[in-house]
């Protein structure tokens, strides 16, 4: 009786307590574990445990079925990977570089298609978005583009949602509230500038919730909080193409009471 | 109080509240209203149980009477979430050796019952966390049969998480 002649069940529950680091280790002893450590939901349980333990990475990610192992794999050991190189000080929630100051609450961390990575930023009425280079030891975030929000638009972290689709070109998809639009940008790989496709304007207490991969944006209009809520989707698209039905006792939470 | 035989033609006569630690052996009991189960590890022969079957049993009769836990999976994380150290009694009866441990492991998964399953996976985690490849193995006794060109490659593309 061995490790390596485990069923693969108990080792995945053995997988299930180990950081990602250790899970790589194990992973290297031999040829039976190694194959149990690339298991797709190794990775999915690993993904999991980030999200609870770190809030800055709690925040958008595609959907898990949208993406392969490989993807999978490249979004926990990239994240692990950034935590292990910012938070010198072990300081999982704030990490300070460079003179800059990152809030967890306000930025997102996005894996684009291609296994990039782009952090977005919103402070003080200004969205930023930020390339993530892990090279040599040396995180730098240079930046793509700025945003300024108050020219006619304003983002309170609390009312917008930033999303991403997985279609060839990142769409970033920000909700003001407070404005009642939809923003669709396009982010172009090249020279990282963000085109705005379309606004789509939208009632009171519309919430951008997703996208799916095809391009389709959901969203939510809450009529009244816990009885009625009405289903919007948008093709990027065709982004006049709005379609609506109503969801009835639907129970609306946000996102920041869980 | 129900008689549980195992594959070596043991026989054990416990309590039902004891067995009934056992979801498999629980759910067997059940399903046939029957008061003799027969664990499936015996029959397949793969290892000698009546030892790690005692240890079993000692574990089944501390812990008996306590709530099983459920089979509800979000409920099962915030479980296992809270209970991330290995109480006293528990750690006490998991310190054995490797051998045992694995059977003990392995009785726990085919018989279902799943806290002594995590308290023996936890047992492993802790053995295995911050060390290298090599110490595992060490450890563990576990052969390295990479090649060396697969060892060369597995080892570049895992090189940042070689240093603790």
């Amino acid at each position: 009786m061995s490790l390596p002649s485990l069923p693969f069940d108990v080792l995945f529950a053995v997988f299930r307590d180990l950081d990602v680091v250790d899970v790589i280790r194990i992973g290297m002893t031999c040829k039976v574990i190694r194959e149990a450590a690339q298991e797709r939901h190794v990775w999915i349980d690993q993904l999991e445990k980030l999200r609870r333990e770190n809030p800055i990475f709690k925040l958008a990610t595609p959907p898990l079925t949208s993406l392969s192992t490989w993807e999978l794999k490249t979004l926990v050991t990239g994240r692990t990977k950034l935590r292990l190189r910012l938070n010198d000080d072990h300081d999982d929630l704030g990490f300070a570089r460079k003179g800059m100051t990152i809030i967890p609450e306000h930025c997102n961390l996005l894996l684009l298609p291609g296994g990039k990575y782009l952090i977005v930023v919103q402070f003080n009425d200004i969205i930023t978005l930020r390339r993530i280079e892990l090279e040599d030891d040396q995180v730098s975030l240079p930046v793509l583009t700025h945003i300024d929000s108050d020219s006619y638009f304003w983002v309170e972290p609390d009312c917008s949602e930033l999303l991403t689709t997985t279609s060839p070109c990142p769409m970033l998809v920000f909700g003001s509230l407070y404005e009642h639009s939809f923003f669709i940008y396009r982010l172009d790989h090249h020279n990282g500038e963000m085109i705005l496709e379309t606004t789509f304007r939208m009632s009171n207490g519309h919430r951008p919730l997703g996208a799916d991969g095809q391009g389709r944006v959901i969203g939510f209009m809450v009529l009244d909080h816990i009885r009625l809520a009405r289903a919007i989707v948008i093709h990027l698209d065709h982004p006049d193409t709005v379609m609506e039905s109503d969801v009835h006792h639907y129970v609306y939470h946000t996102r920041h009471s869980d | 109080m129900v008689l549980l035989v195992t594959s070596d033609n043991k026989n054990f006569v416990v309590d039902r509240e004891v067995a009934d630690r056992s979801v498999f052996v629980k759910n067997t009991l059940e399903a046939r209203g029957l008061s003799i189960a027969t664990p499936p590890m015996l029959n397949g022969g793969c290892f000698e149980l009546t030892s790690p079957f005692l240890q079993v049993l000692e574990y089944c009769q501390h812990h008996r009477g306590e709530p099983l836990p459920t089979t509800d999976d979000a409920n099962a994380d915030e479980n296992r979430k809270r209970t991330t150290d290995i109480g006293e009694w528990d750690r006490k009866f998991i310190t054995v050796d490797h051998e045992m441990l694995f059977e003990i492991i392995l009785a726990a998964n085919y018989l279902d019952i799943k806290p002594l399953l995590d308290v023996g996976c936890k047992t492993i985690g802790n053995m295995v966390k911050g060390k290298s490849p090599e110490e595992v193995r060490k450890l563990f006794d576990i052969v390295n049969d990479f090649t060396p060109e697969e060892e060369a490659q597995i080892k570049k593309e895992n090189e940042w998480a070689e240093d603790p």
